[in-house]
């Protein structure tokens, strides 16, 4: 180990091991590659474009700007004024749950999504998928016209083909036909649903999403006598154990449990700085085995199996039972034999078991037990009883009926519609949404089972594997075309607004089952009547115009969440759900959604295929991810293929060696290896769903693991990751501290805040707006929404597999991961790396054509027309933030998709460097507001891209010249401090020392 | 032995290479003069228009205000360009069955967009908000000109960088009250001069010297 970074971060294996060749990597300024000529053009080629392009450039100056057309409205909408974007309310549905949003459009085309301040699944925070579905909307490989077989149809051929086929017959019973559909929380659907059912009383309908969350009512049904699911409040949670849970993550509801988590430490955190200190700083556990954004939050994160998991909270279960004693309740008592056999293989250390068990109890009515999304029924039932033991249950836990509709019951097993369709009882089947042709569970063998049904019809947004399977198909409308409803994770109704008209002759899933509930079998029903309709039949028949205008407005109806409830436990249900705890032997494999393409259903997004991994930092792939250990048994380093053969199937993945990965066990990611018509998504990466079966969707194993060999050698396949660019050379770039050492020493970044000596003359950058930002450790998990936010506002541009592979990605906003301690039991810590807008800009210095200059508002500015491409400022950056386009990335792409473009930002062309501007569009935009009004800007008023999409608030923006501000309060934490403080570059982004609240009986351990 | 070249080779070749020279400075040159030219800029050309509109009719004939039409110059980036139906109301009385009037009718009957060509035009990079300036004190005529004298419109001024600067670092010379921002030809108030009124409007009006790149490049 290479001594320099013995107790410092490092970034990745190879470099904590000093490899060979990186050493000699990390004294040049840029990997190699970085500015070779582009691969797929000879040599030829590349000089007579050269050549031709000098040629244009001389005459460029002889010849006028091309004519322009001015093309006012017709009639102009009253509430839009050219120049001015306007921001409408609407929902995003992901996995079945609503996320409430709003979106900006410019003259009636949305270009970027925001989360809906009132929305209490956003509280004004957007995920990745929020931010990047704006893209997808302009897709240009979306389906566009319906088919039959190969020949194209429009939609109303489509409806009338419908219903005509076998059991949709006016006046059938519905025999044979059968439906499926994703599982939707949507009132309006389920009204659709009962009235097809009443109509044909034989029809049946199924649900189905590769990840469901099924788990978690199928478990309460058993303890709590009815399906439920857990609700939980973070606010007022003291001690968080997150069982494989990665609540602030993934998984429904998880922008609004990162905000009230982050909201709780950060209120621990900060009143050290006043008065002293107090009892408010929340602890998170976090039992995992692959890293997750949550995971990288914990003050102590056991490093267990996925399988495992369910084992440490059986043994943490039979603790905490011993410790409450009498006040456990007489059925806590019975379970212990129960859950005795699991819980005394658990693989994690007693010290850990009792410290946790005795802080969850001391904590007891004030903590929180979470369970995974897609965890075990074992694993959700433990959660529950602990919470119930714990006295949790009431008070920052409580159940309500799902909002999904008919979650957990038979209607969302796939297995008996596949029964069936082998079985030829099924005549017609409909697919609605999703794409069960490619993620079902291998066993069923889908695919093969629609050939034996007759008539099949698909409704998507692209023509998928799904698609290529049924003889009809015909397209989808994006949720910003369409209208409808959905409930959010705590039930709120919330509405689904369209930003624009249909881009092709689409239909949404309601319109589809409109066309079987009737009236109109034509397909001509719109799903904006139907809505109406629904609110008029909601408010019993009364329709107030006004009222449904206020509703839409706001994006959701209040006051809709589900009901509380806290039914007790049956402690006599809880053992044979404990009977799928298991502990194997050999190698586990883990099937996860993907942080970046779900389940596969965003692959075609370029934003979200080169949005690195929030830990493996790997863009467009996914990988077999494991740990160090478990590599050196195997014998594979990262980039080997390797197969992995488990029940007879085979599958080939590059693996990826991640420190912190539980032993034993093998992570992959889902939703890649796709062969539809989706050109960007096809041909990355590997396809897990061919290894994945019904009885075991998350974990399954014994797995055999086997590097693949050609021709002697191995076989690679090289992973395009942003993660060994920029190493560190073990300089002090993350300040972090416990709270306990805060206490004794507020002042520990100290060094930090003194002044450099500068020879370069000072400004005074006292006077007006002087814009800073400061981005808290504490809070960042790393989830990646505030880099797609700032790619979608700022015009940024995707550089593709073999870009990244050259280290061109053009991200202005990267999260660095690092790793702290020992290589076997790692911590990780996230880092929001942009421009820092120092005030001393290396940068600036060194422009030959002054195209980077300071403002004097303290912004670093780039002024693109001015930039010859020299390079020279991002040679002497040290943060490694400027960004130069190599190629000209925007000039071929769709018509469509230069409808995402932001007008307010230049799109800039080949040649020029960029870099983040903290949102200057914003900034002027507010300013000038602000001076129509004859006033100054207000706090708040300036919300960067990056900080709008925050979900736990890590991110400040403000001028720091206004005393009374969020900026100038969290610039004065005194554990605030730059980056490479030592160069003098005084930079106006400031970093907030990670502060962690450790359990002392816990100490000299992760 | 006779000389390998002829007299005629060599000044042929003498002729050549002072030729090349002068094209060498002379083409440059000619360019940076050429695009110090309006006719470069587009100044003063005459741009043809689907309806033969006529500001100077409106302006100076009919005293219709600058913001009738313009509506959203006062509050918007965009100075606004009037609707079809913005035409309506005062030509359903006159002219709208006219030959001239045809596209006019045409959009109103499909709802489709006249089109216009544009006459002042600035690079895509530059963001130029109409409602700051108006609001602080720069009148339409600073930039446009004597619009009431323009059958058709022209662009009268250079649009140029240098030219945006020299009122962005000496504002004075050229505000006005903002109660005189449509007004055409308006002079300052006999025994001021303009410095020493446009000194009191940037009190009055707060008017800073905006000369950072990314107040108009963003």
């Amino acid at each position: 180990m290479s001594d320099e970074l013995r107790h410092g971060y490092w970034r990745s294996l190879a470099e904590l091991l000093g490899a060979a060749g990186l050493r000699e990597d990390a004294l040049r300024e840029f990997p190699p590659g970085v500015d070779g000529p582009p691969t797929g053009m000879s040599r030829r080629a590349f000089m007579k474009l050269l050549g031709a392009s000098a040629a244009l450039a001389g005459l460029g100056a002889c010849t006028r700007a091309p004519e322009e057309k001015i093309l006012p409205y017709g009639r102009q909408t009253p509430e839009l004024t050219p120049g001015i974007p306007l921001h409408y309310a609407t929902s995003m549905v992901v996995g079945g749950y609503a996320t409430g949003l709003l979106v900006e459009s410019h003259e009636g085309r949305p270009t970027k999504v925001e989360g809906n301040p009132e929305h209490p699944a956003s509280l004004g925070a957007a995920g990745v998928y929020e931010q990047a579905s704006v893209l997808q909307l302009y897709d240009p490989y979306r389906a566009r016209s319906a088919r039959e077989g190969r020949t194209r149809k429009r939609w109303e051929d489509f409806a009338r083909a419908l219903g005509t086929m076998p059991g949709a017959q006016t006046g059938g019973t519905g025999s044979g036909l059968h439906f499926l559909l994703r599982p939707t929380s949507s009132p309006l659907t389920a009204t659709l649903i009962r009235r097809v059912r009443e109509r044909y009383p034989e029809a049946q309908f199924h649900f189905y999403a590769p990840f469901d969350g099924r788990t978690g009512p199928v478990s309460s049904l058993a303890l709590l006598g009815d399906a439920l699911v857990a609700q939980h409040d973070f606010s007022r949670a003291r001690v968080v154990l997150a069982l494989d849970s990665d609540f602030m993550g993934s998984g429904p509801f998880s922008l609004r449990y990162a905000r009230d988590f982050a909201a709780r430490r950060h209120s621990g955190i900060s009143r050290m700085s006043g008065a002293g200190p107090g009892p408010g700083m929340n602890r998170l556990y976090a039992v995992e085995g692959m890293w997750s954004p949550t995971g990288t939050l914990a003050d102590h994160r056991l490093r267990v199996r996925a399988g495992d998991v369910a084992a440490v909270a059986a043994a943490l279960l039979r603790e905490v039972i011993t410790l409450r004693g009498g006040s456990a309740g007489a059925g806590a008592a019975h379970v212990q034999g129960a859950l005795e056999p699991i819980a005394s293989g658990a693989p994690a250390p007693r010290r850990w078991v009792d410290a946790v068990a005795r802080d969850l109890v001391d904590t007891a009515g004030s903590g929180i037990v979470i369970a995974g999304y897609d965890q075990t029924e074992a694993v959700h039932a433990i959660a529950l009883a602990l919470n119930a033991v714990l006295g949790n249950t009431g008070r920052t836990v409580w159940y309500s009926a799902s909002p999904i509709f008919e979650h957990g019951e038979a209607s969302h097993d796939l297995a008996p519609l596949v029964d069936a369709m082998r079985a030829g009882e099924v005549q017609t089947l409909v697919i609605a949404g999703g794409n069960p042709a490619y993620d079902a569970p291998a066993d069923l063998d889908f695919t093969q089972a629609l050939k034996s049904v007759p008539h099949t019809a698909y409704v998507g947004m692209y023509e998928n594997e799904t698609a290529a399977a049924c003889r009809w198909f015909a397209p989808e409308s994006h949720y910003l075309e369409s209208w409808g409803d959905a409930r959010a994770y705590d039930g709120t109704v919330s509405l689904i607004q369209p930003l624009i008209a249909p881009l092709y002759d689409t239909r949404t899933v309601d319109e589809l089952l409109a066309v079987f509930a009737g009236p109109d079998r034509a397909g001509g029903t719109s799903a904006h009547s139907m809505l109406r309709e629904s609110w008029r039949d909601r408010a019993g028949g009364i329709f107030e115009e006004r009222e449904w205008e206020e509703t839409v407005g706001r994006g959701l109806a209040p006051d809709t969440q589900l009901e509380r409830r806290t039914p007790s436990l049956r402690w006599s249900a809880l053992a044979p759900l404990l009977e799928s705890a298991r502990l194997t032997g050999g190698i586990d494999i883990v099937f996860e959604r993907d942080p970046r393409v779900y389940d596969g259903s965003f692959a075609n997004n370029a934003w979200l295929q080169e949005l690195p991994d929030p830990i493996t930092k790997v863009t467009w792939d996914n990988a077999a991810v494991m740990s160090p250990a478990t590599a050196t048994k195997l014998n594979v380093g990262t980039g080997d293929v390797v197969t992995l053969s488990l029940r007879g199937r085979e599958l080939s993945a590059p693996a990826f060696v991640l420190p912190g990965h539980a032993d034993d066990a093998i992570t992959l990611r889902l939703g890649y290896g796709r062969d539809g018509a989706e050109e960007v998504a096809r041909g990355v990466g590997v396809n897990g769903y061919q290894l994945r079966t019904r009885g075991a969707p998350h974990v399954d194993g014994p797995v055999k693991v086997e590097r693949v060999l050609a021709g002697g050698s191995a076989e690679r396949h090289e992973l395009a990751t942003t993660q060994m660019h920029w190493r560190l050379q073990g300089r002090a770039i993350i300040r972090q501290a416990t709270i306990e050492e805060y206490r004794r020493d507020p002042d520990f970044t100290g060094a930090q805040s003194t002044q450099q000596p500068s020879l370069y003359e000072s400004y005074d950058y006292t006077k007006g707006d002087q814009w800073a930002m400061t981005v808290d450790l504490s809070k960042c998990t790393g989830c990646g929404a505030c880099v797609v936010a700032c790619q979608a506002e700022n015009n940024v541009p995707v550089v593709g597999r073999e870009g990244v592979l050259n280290s061109r990605e053009m991200h202005w906003l990267r999260i660095d991961r690092y790793f702290t301690g020992q290589e076997d039991e790692p911590e990780a810590v996230m880092q929001p790396m942009l421009c820092q807008h120092c005030e001393k800009a290396p940068c600036e210095y060194v422009c030959p054509v002054n195209a980077t200059v300071h403002s004097s508002d303290g912004l670093n500015e780039m002024v693109y027309n001015r930039c010859v491409g020299t390079r020279f400022c991002s040679n002497n950056c040290p943060y490694k933030v400027r960004r130069f386009n190599w190629f000209d990335y925007n000039r071929e792409i769709a018509e469509t998709v230069q409808m995402v473009k932001n007008p307010d930002v230049t799109v800039r062309e080949r040649g020029v460097m960029e870099k983040c501007s903290f949102c200057v569009q914003r900034i002027r935009r507010a300013q000038i507001a602000a001076q129509l009004d004859g006033r100054d800007v207000k706090d708040g008023e300036v919300v960067t891209a990056c900080q709008q999409a925050c979900p736990t608030r890590a991110i400040i923006f403000g001028s720091y010249t206004d005393p009374d501000s969020d900026i100038v309060r969290s610039l004065l934490e005194k554990r605030s401090y730059t980056v490479l403080h030592e160069l003098g570059t005084a930079p106006r982004v400031r970093y907030l020392a990670r502060i962690t609240n450790p359990n002392p009986a816990l100490e000299g351990e992760a | 032995m006779a000389s390998l070249f002829t007299r005629r080779a060599t000044t042929r070749l003498r002729l050549a290479i002072v030729l090349a020279i002068a094209a060498m400075v002379g083409v440059p040159l000619f360019l940076m003069g050429w695009v110090r030219t309006p006719l470069e800029r587009g100044e003063f050309q005459h741009i043809s228009q689907p309806v033969p509109f006529s500001h100077q009719i409106h302006v100076s004939g009919l005293r219709i205000d600058c913001r009738y039409c313009h509506y959203t110059v006062e509050r918007a980036a965009s100075a606004g360009m009037p609707s079809t139906a913005t035409c309506v109301p005062c030509h359903k009385q006159v002219w709208l069955d006219g030959s001239w009037f045809a596209p006019v009718r045409q959009s109103l009957a499909s709802g489709t967009p006249i089109q216009w060509n544009r006459v002042n035009q600035l690079p895509g990079f530059v963001y130029f908000d109409h409602a700051i300036h108006v609001n602080k004190g720069v009148g339409c005529e600073s930039c446009h000109g004597r619009v009431d004298t323009m059958t058709t419109a022209v662009q009268v001024e250079p649009l140029t960088m240098g030219w945006c600067l020299d009122c962005h670092r000496q504002p004075a010379e050229h505000l006005r009250p903002v109660a005189q921002m449509t007004a055409m030809g308006w002079q300052p108030p006999a025994g001021r001069s303009r410095t020493a009124l446009g000194r009191e409007l940037m009190q009055r009006y707060h008017v800073r010297r905006m000369t950072d790149c990314t107040d108009c490049h963003r």
